[in-house]
C-alpha cells in the first residue's frame, strides 16, 4: 500500500498516522522493533547513533522506521506478517503542545503537563512521543492519567545522570515552552471490558503508564469487582513518589487492592518488613518481593509491567514461571 | 557409530554446568552455542533469537519447558523447537546428547537464521 509522508516526519509516524499497523515498540530508536528495509539512498537517518540502530545491516538497506525520513519516493519492506485489518483505536497524529507545570516529585523524577492544541483520545497505558527543545529526536513519555478528549495529559520524566538536557531540566527547571508531540502510541493498554484481575509490577518512573491504567480503573469502580496486586519498587525510600495517588487506588476498594513497596539499595532498619507512608515496605527488587508475596497469586491475572530492563526481565521470568501466557503480559520496552 | 561421525562430536560442557531452566552460552571451536536444560534433557541452539537476532543469553527466559525472548515475546517449545504464540519461525537445534555426564554436540556447520525475506526479488540489492 502507498502512503504520503509529511515533511520531516518519520516513516513510522507516516504509516501509523494513516492507519498502517507497522510494527514498533518505543518509537524512539531504542528497542529496534521497527527494523525494516528501504532501498539505500531513498531514506535518511534522523539519529544514526540510536541505541536500536547499532546492529543494522545498512548495506542491505536496513533502517529503523522510527528514525528514518524519506529523501525521495521509497519502498519499504517490513519483516514478518502484518495484518492490515488491525488498526489502532485512536490513530496517532502530530500536535503542538505547551509544556508546563514541571514539578520535581522525587530526586530523580519529575512530572509535567502538556496542553495540546486539540483534544485527543487515548487508551490507558499509552504514551506520546515528545520532542523537547534541546533534545535530539523524540522520546516516549507515558500518560499518568486517563482522560477522554484530553487536552492536558500528565507525564513523568526521569533524570538521566550526566544527560545534558536532563540535568539542565532538573537543576534549572523547565520554562513554559512549545514542543512537538506525536501520539497516542503503545500497545500495552488496558481494556476494562476484559474484566480481569490485575497484577502490576513497576519500578521507578516505569510506573507512569500503569498510573493511567489505575486512574481509569478507579474512575469506573473496577476494583469493586476485580483484584489488584501491585508492587512498586525504587532504590531508596526518598525515591518514592505517587504514594498519595496509590492511596486513592487502595482506598477505592481496600478489600480487593493490595499494594506493596520495595527498595532495592537501601538497607532497611529493623525487621525485614515495615511500613512506609501507610504501605508495607520490603527489601529487594520488585520481582523478588512479588515472588515472596504472591506465590500462587498470579494465575488468571492480567499483568502490566513497567521499569528498567533488568526489572522487566526478572518480572517476566516470574510471571512466565507462574504460568501466565505471554498474551496476558503487557509492557513497553523503552530502556 | 562410525569413526568419522564419532569424531565430529564435541564436548560442550558438563551436564552439571547447566541447571534445569537455565540457558548458558559456550564456544564450540569458533562457533557460539547456547545450552538449555529442560528437566533432564538438554538442547543446543544458536545464540540468537530467530526473530531479530537478539542475543538469547541476555534476553532468553526458560520456564516450564518454554523459551521466551523478552525482547518481543516470541516463544518456543524447548523440546521440539516449535514456535508458539506470536513467533513465526522455529528454533534450530544442533544434534546433541548427554554421555558420561557431558553434553556433546555435533557441529558440522554453524546454524543461522535467514532474516531476509525470501520472496521479494525487488529488494535484492
Amino acid at each position: 500500500m502507498t502512503v504520503g509522508c509529511k515533511e520531516g516526519e518519520t516513516l513510522l509516524q507516516a504509516g501509523l498516522r494513516q492507519g498502517v499497523p507497522l510494527p514498533y515498540g518505543c518509537g524512539a530508536g531504542i528497542c529496534s522493533t521497527c527494523v525494516a528495509r528501504a532501498r539505500p539512498g531513498t531514506v535518511e537517518e534522523c539519529w544514526s547513533e540510536a541505541p536500536g540502530a547499532q546492529n543494522l545491516k545498512r548495506d542491505k538497506g536496513e533502517c529503523l522506521l522510527c528514525q528514518s525520513r524519506i529523501s525521495q519516493d521509497c519502498e519499504i519492506l517490513v519483516p514478518g506478517k502484518i495484518d492490515l485489518a488491525v488498526t489502532s483505536e485512536h490513530k496517532p497524529d502530530h500536535y503542538c503542545a505547551r509544556l508546563h507545570d514541571f514539578n520535581i516529585v522525587a530526586p530523580e523524577v519529575a512530572t509535567f503537563q502538556l496542553s495540546l492544541e486539540g483534544k485527543v483520545d487515548y487508551l490507558a497505558g499509552q504514551y506520546f512521543l515528545v520532542k523537547l527543545e534541546g533534545m535530539q529526536g523524540y522520546r516516549p513519555y507515558s500518560m499518568t492519567d486517563f482522560q477522554r478528549k484530553a487536552q492536558s495529559p500528565s507525564f513523568v520524566i526521569k533524570r538521566i545522570p550526566g544527560g545534558k538536557f536532563s540535568e539542565q531540566l532538573f537543576t534549572a527547571g523547565a520554562p513554559d515552552s512549545v514542543v512537538e508531540v506525536f501520539g497516542p502510541m503503545g500497545l500495552a493498554t488496558f481494556d476494562p471490558s476484559e474484566a480481569r484481575d490485575l497484577v502490576c509490577l513497576v519500578g521507578g518512573s516505569g510506573i507512569a503508564g500503569i498510573m493511567s491504567v489505575l486512574d481509569q480503573a478507579v474512575a469506573i469502580d473496577y476494583f469493586e469487582r476485580h483484584r489488584l496486586f501491585l508492587v512498586f519498587g525504587v532504590r531508596r525510600q526518598d525515591d518514592f513518589f505517587f504514594l498519595d495517588e496509590l492511596k486513592r487506588v487502595r482506598d477505592s476498594a481496600p478489600d480487593n487492592v493490595t499494594i506493596h513497596l520495595a527498595i532495592s539499595e537501601e538497607e532497611m532498619v529493623g525487621s525485614s518488613e515495615s511500613q512506609f507512608d501507610g504501605f508495607p515496605l520490603h527489601q529487594g527488587f520488585v520481582h523478588e518481593v512479588a515472588e515472596q508475596l504472591g506465590e500462587g497469586l498470579f494465575e488468571n491475572h492480567l499483568a502490566f509491567l513497567g521499569g528498567p530492563p533488568a526489572m522487566l526481565t526478572g518480572s517476566l521470568a516470574l510471571l512466565l514461571g507462574a504460568g501466565l501466557p505471554v498474551s496476558d503480559i503487557r509492557y513497553d520496552r523503552f530502556g | 557409530m562410525s569413526d568419522s561421525l564419532e569424531n565430529s562430536w564435541q564436548v560442550v560442557c558438563a551436564a552439571t554446568d547447566v541447571d534445569d531452566g537455565e540457558l548458558k552460552r559456550f564456544q564450540v571451536g569458533e562457533i557460539a552455542v547456547l545450552v538449555v536444560c529442560v528437566g533432564e534433557q538438554f538442547r543446543v541452539i544458536p545464540p540468537f533469537c530467530p526473530h531479530m537476532a537478539e542475543p538469547l543469553h541476555e534476553s532468553g527466559i526458560c520456564r516450564a519447558g518454554m523459551l521466551t525472548c523478552s525482547k518481543h515475546l516470541w516463544q518456543w517449545d524447548l523440546l521440539t523447537g516449535k514456535e508458539q504464540g506470536p513467533a513465526e519461525r522455529p528454533l534450530l537445534f544442533y544434534e546433541s546428547e548427554v554421555r558420561d555426564g557431558e553434553v556433546l554436540v555435533r557441529v558440522e556447520e554453524e546454524l543461522t537464521y535467514e532474516f531476509d525475506e525470501e520472496d521479494d526479488d525487488d529488494f535484492e540489492w
